[in-house]
């Protein structure tokens, strides 16, 4: 794959399905949920489909403050299995980040221009610079931060250095980390997986006064070489996207250790994990124990196979 | 001490109490009484009236207000002990506003909320104030009040702050002032009527012959506000008050609300969610609710949308209200309007918003974020209040004057650190009021809360409003939680608008109250508290005449070991033990120990508060299911409580060597028990709440009953020994009386034993036998019918009919024993059946699993084991008490 690959066009379908199975009866089931990805100036939608198993009593989506897509479903159907899925058709085209032209930048001097200037989005501005529940900007996580965003250090090196330090200074590792572990447990441990390297990385933007938000949704990946690719293999990923002078917003990865391209399929964003988890909910059930199983596949397509109609929604 | 020596010494005491501000003399504050120049105002001719009763006087009217808050059992948060409601804590003497002056006060409330309603509204919306500036984002997006999930989301109609409420307090020269905005879920409108009731009987002449405005009107225009945002319209809109239950602080007030406005008080397991719509469980049916008058915190009004685990809320309520199926008052997010930090861009938004000046100033407030205010402030930290914008971090206002140096530092850094969390605001001096204290009058600051609500034409104030004080003399702190009283504030009416109020108030008897009146509806929960109400009062009732009697018996028998009325003594305190199951007592190896010093056995029973089974125990439960179902209950069912828990804290101490220290309780306990009884057949509307206290009284007693027995005459005992047993026994079921009458005349059975069965079991026209506690079950419960409780009623009565009274006491009595056995069985079998099918709860609400881990390589993730209730098993302090354990 060459370089400009990356930022050329690509399809794909994604598949995610969630299912949950329950030892007992569960009797009411109310959900929250970003069953549809949203646009965004790189990405295109061309269809959406969502099932739910036992069908929904109510089925609803909104527009929520942060402009993603979100989804209300009731079952009150008796049930013991809930399965939830959403297969999409997505287009992306992710530009090469112009590091250079950020460079005319430092730390501070974008930092300075954001906050002060009239093109600014305001409400965003606050939203995504401000400390959220899941990103608190406690001394280390600022002394962190410090290390690699100094106030003179030109913008676009910094926010290449900022993906590549995470991914440096912190092991990869599954299970360390829960939906509740902070940026100081996750500094002091030094590993963690995706979603708590993008909240590091917004809690270091957002700490030196750069607006960082926390990106939800899925990467390509390859299998294993000389493997076959399983089904149900791929995972939901999240990186974080910092916003530059002129309210543009740029994604970085700092688990994959380079800025977003043409692989990386946005579902939703928000201040962090809280605003975006694809599924949350309550239920009413004697049920003492309960599995969950999440089965994603991102599914590369040829545009020639398409169908007219998908295609032209672009 | 003489009218004017009480008003003097006020005058020197309020001018002592200069405002301790660092490096600021602001003068003698204004004061209510004597207005800023020392002249007393011409509506503080009142107050000198007042002050006529001289010290004694006063405190004997303080006494009495005392007495009247107890009697209406108003209550606040929890008494320092713990269990029990605390006591409202009121002044007796009124705040006294001429009409002139609440009517500028009045203009400047109404602009102000005006404002925020403008305001609450574009935050939810279009957010333009934000954008252009007017107001920095920061302010909002920084502040726990914002919620998010409420984006986007709107009541039908013209606005959005329906039930408006300031904190006022005046400046030095006696201009009122803004301190702040209670938007979330205003509490206190309930308390400023109560306070009212109380002032008016404890002040009757002056109440009567002052025109004065009344409160009643503003709860008029609560309901028509409620009604009005309803988006239901082809029907009669069903409006609930969702309350976080019966341990919250402001419990009474939520439930004097409720009954003023007429509506039903739920909790969260009252209502359900269907639909995207929610439903209020009765016991009969699901009927949808339009509007809910929340005093639950938006934060934990959902556990979907907003705090996850919250078991106070209704998952998908949020939801709910995007979609227009239901209307929360006040609006999910309102609370965004309590931040202090908006204070210094009211102006300016109020100009841009309303195109006006801001009539009512608001406390001079520098918010941190910004950097020049910021700058300003840290330089004067210690002449400033120091505020939180919320208080999600835990953090209380701090007065800059009252900390060191190095505390002041220690601030300094916290806020820096955080700026946008902060506000400094310059102090207000606030104004004195003479409060009734030990030795005469004595000042105390004020801080006046006003209550609006939104009608068709602007908002509209409830006269006066909730009078706060402070804790003492020289502190500035008011808060009702340290221990600060209440005043009522007087408005003065002129005729006319007396006579309009009076017009109002006619029109609030004679127009139907929407949700409560037409309908016989009753949650699930209060039908179950009232069931146990009855359980509990009937348990104490019977075990307090036991224990009376068993005293009687101690009295008369217990230097005469072998006589037989010894012997009758022992077998009553043994079932005495066995009713109340407070062991070992006198039953088991330690009977012997225990009839050494019976009395100390009895007082157990009224002292031990925590012991299951006790008296004292049944009396707090009786108190405690009281409260749960207050708004259902009679007025003066407070009054006989409060007397009843006066009772047995008047028992003397072990040592105190009283001659008998259990008699005189048990008999002052009886006599209110049996009152609280008969308040409950008189004074209560033969509705569902009715029935199912009722239901709960006749399952206990005839439980009771049948124990009674099983633990006295089901043995055969000498028969003279049997005969004295046999007169307790129908004394302690009140049925003495009668059966000498039968005897004497020659009705039913011939042996004592046999006749006293007879009344005790069988007779359906002795209102203490078991038959009638059945027939009158069927009576309570027949607008509710269940098919299950109606074949089991019927069960036990063709048990009693057939019974024979020679079999089941031939053979030793084992007939009987019998009996009483089966009895016990079916009637316990008979209460689980009356709560399954009334009183059933939903399954347990747990919070979903959340797929946190995200992965962006490798397998697709198998997630096993583990619990899912790691959120969902917090239960809030809030929760009712549970009743596990008990039957």
């Amino acid at each position: 794959m060459t370089g400009s690959d990356l930022h050329a066009t690509r399809w794909y379908e994604v598949r995610h399905r969630t299912n949950y199975y329950y030892e007992d009866y569960v009797t009411a089931s109310y959900g929250r949920a970003c069953l549809r990805p949203r646009a965004t100036p790189h990405q295109q939608v061309a269809s959406n489909v969502v099932e739910v198993k036992p069908a929904a009593d109510v089925l609803s989506e909104h527009t929520d403050l942060f402009g993603n897509f979100s989804h209300y479903l009731e079952v009150r159907t008796r049930h013991t299995e809930l399965r939830v899925s959403k297969t999409s058709v997505v287009s992306v085209t992710v530009p090469p980040v112009d590091v250079d032209a950020l460079n005319r930048w430092t730390v501070a001097s974008a930092a300075r221009e954001l906050r002060e200037s009239e093109a600014t989005p305001r409400a965003a501005y606050a939203a995504y610079t401000l400390p959220s529940s899941l990103v608190e900007l406690t001394p280390a996580v600022r002394e962190y931060a410090a290390s690699i965003l100094p106030p003179d250090r030109p913008l676009g090196e910094a926010l290449a250095d900022l993906y590549h330090r995470v991914f440096d200074d912190f092991e990869y590792k599954k299970g360390a980390t829960g939906v509740s572990t902070t940026l100081d447990e996750v500094l002091a441990s030094r590993r963690g997986v995706c979603q708590d390297f993008a909240h590091l990385g917004a809690g270091c933007l957002r700490a030196v006064g750069l607006p960082g938000r926390y990106v939800s949704g899925y990467i390509e990946t390859a299998p294993p070489a000389g493997k076959p690719k399983l089904e149900g293999s791929d995972a939901t990923h999240a990186w974080v996207a910092a916003m530059v002078p002129g309210g543009d917003w740029i994604d970085l990865d700092p688990t994959n250790d380079h800025f977003a391209d043409s692989r990386y399929l946005t579902t939703a964003w928000g201040r962090d994990f809280r605003d975006v988890s694809p599924l949350r909910g309550v239920i009413y059930t004697e049920s003492r124990t309960s599995r969950l199983e999440v089965l994603v596949d991102v599914i590369p397509l040829d545009p020639a196979d398409l169908p007219p109609r998908l295609l032209s929604v672009t | 001490m003489t009218t004017v020596d009480v008003l003097e010494q006020y005058g020197d005491r309020r001018s002592d109490a200069r405002s301790p501000l660092a490096g600021q003399d602001l003068g003698t504050p204004y004061d209510e009484t004597f207005g800023a120049d020392g002249a007393l105002v011409p509506s503080a001719d009142l107050v000198r009236d007042m002050g006529a009763l001289g010290a004694g006087g006063l405190r004997s009217l303080q006494a009495g207000v005392r007495r009247l808050v107890s009697d209406d059992g108003i209550t606040y948060g929890v008494a320092p002990e713990g269990r029990r409601a605390g006591r409202w804590r009121l002044d007796a003497l009124p705040v006294i506003l001429d009409r002139t002056q609440w009517q500028v006060i009045e203009s400047g409330l109404s602009q102000r909320a005006e404002l925020l309603d403008a305001l609450l509204t574009d935050l939810y919306g279009p957010q333009r104030l934000l954008a252009d500036g007017t107001i920095p984002a920061a302010v909002v997006f920084g502040h726990a009040g914002f919620l998010p999930a409420a984006y986007g989301t709107s009541l039908p109609g013209p606005r959005q702050l329906i039930l408006p409420s300031t904190d006022l307090a005046r400046d030095a020269h006696g201009q009122w002032t803004a301190l702040g905005d209670r938007a979330q879920a205003p509490s206190g409108a309930g308390y400023a009527m109560a306070d009212r009731r109380i002032v008016a009987r404890a002040l009757p002449g002056l109440y009567r012959t002052t025109e004065l405005s009344r409160l009643r009107g503003f709860f008029d225009d609560v309901r028509d506000a409620l009604l009005a945002v309803a988006h239901e319209r082809d029907r009669q809109p069903r409006v609930v008050l969702l309350s976080p239950g019966p341990a919250s602080e402001t419990a009474f007030d939520q439930a004097f609300v409720a009954t003023l406005l007429g509506l039903p008080l739920v909790q969260s397991e009252d209502l359900g969610m269907r639909d995207g719509k929610v439903w209020l469980r009765t016991t009969g049916r699901e009927e949808q609710v339009d509007v809910i008058l929340r005093r639950v915190d938006a934060s934990w009004s959902d556990p979907l949308d907003l705090r996850a685990g919250s078991r106070l809320g209704i998952p998908g309520l949020v939801e709910a209200t995007r979609s227009g199926h239901v209307s929360v008052v006040n609006p999910l997010g309102a609370g965004v309007l309590e931040n202090p930090a908006l204070a210094p861009y009211l102006d300016r938004a109020c100009r841009a918003l309303l195109g006006e000046e801001l009539r009512l100033p608001s406390v001079r407030t520098l918010w941190c974020g910004d950097e020049d205010a910021r700058r300003e402030g840290l330089a004067r930290l210690g002449e400033l209040v120091i505020t939180p914008i919320d208080r999600e971090a835990g953090e209380q206002t701090v007065f800059g004057w009252e900390r060191t140096h190095a505390q002041l530092s220690d601030l300094k850094a916290q806020i820096e650190g955080e700026p946008w969390r902060w506000t400094l605001q310059e102090p207000v001096a606030m104004s004195t009021t003479p409060v009734v204290a030990d030795d005469g009058l004595a000042p105390r600051r004020l801080v006046l809360r006003a209550f609006g609500v939104a009608s068709d034409d602007g908002y509209r104030w409830m006269p006066g409003g909730l009078g706060r004080l402070s804790r003492d003399e020289t502190s500035r702190l008011v808060s009702n939680a340290a221990g600060g009283q209440a005043k009522d504030v007087w408005v003065l009416a002129s005729a006319d608008i007396e006579r309009t109020d009076r017009d109002n108030a006619h029109l609030w008897l004679a127009r139907p109250l929407p949700g409560m009146h037409r309908s016989v509806a009753l949650a699930p929960r209060a039908a179950g508290d009232l069931f146990w109400l009855g359980r509990y009062t009937e348990r104490a009732e019977s075990s307090t005449r036991l224990a009376l009697i068993c005293d009687d018996l101690v009295a008369d028998h217990l230097r005469r070991s072998a006589s037989p009325g010894y012997a009758a003594m022992a077998v009553l305190l043994a079932a005495l033990t066995e009713l109340t199951t407070v062991r070992p007592g006198f039953t088991g190896t330690h009977a012997e120990a225990a009839l050494a010093t019976p009395v100390h056995e009895l007082r157990i029973l009224l002292s031990e508060t925590t012991r299951v089974g006790t008296i004292a125990y049944d009396i707090e439960a009786v108190v405690r299911t009281a409260h749960a179902a207050r708004e259902l209950l009679s007025v003066d069912t407070w009054r006989v409580l409060g007397r009843l828990q006066e009772a047995l804290d008047g028992l003397p101490d072990d040592a105190a060597g009283a001659d008998d220290p259990v008699q005189g309780v048990l008999g002052q306990a009886l006599e209110l028990l049996i009152a609280l009884a008969g308040l409950n057949a008189e004074s209560m509307v033969r509705d569902l709440a009715w029935a199912f206290l009722d239901a709960g009284r006749r399952t206990e007693r005839a439980l009771r009953t049948v124990d009674l027995l099983r633990h006295t005459l089901a043995q055969e005992r000498p028969p003279v020994v049997d005969g004295q047993l046999t007169e307790s026994v129908l004394r302690a079921c009140d049925s003495l009386i009668t059966h000498r009458r039968r005897l004497t005349a020659g009705q039913g059975p011939a042996s004592p034993v046999q006749a006293a069965l007879d009344l005790l079991l069988l007779d359906p026209a002795n209102p203490r036998s078991v038959r009638f506690q059945l027939d009158q079950l069927e009576i309570a419960l027949r607008e509710v019918p269940n098919v299950q409780v109606t074949a089991q009623i019927a069960d036990i009565r063709g048990l009693l009919t057939g019974v024979d009274l020679d079999e089941i006491c031939a053979a030793r009595r084992a007939g009987l024993q019998q009996l009483g056995h089966e009895l016990h069985e079916r009637l316990t079998r008979l209460g689980a059946a009356i709560e399954d099918a009334h009183f059933g709860r939903p399954s347990t609400q747990q919070t979903m699993r959340v797929s946190e881990l995200i992965e962006p390589e490798g397998m697709g993730q198998t997630m096993d084991g583990g619990l899912t209730q790691e959120l969902s098993g917090m239960t809030q302090t809030m929760a009712a008490p549970s009743r596990a354990g008990e039957s």
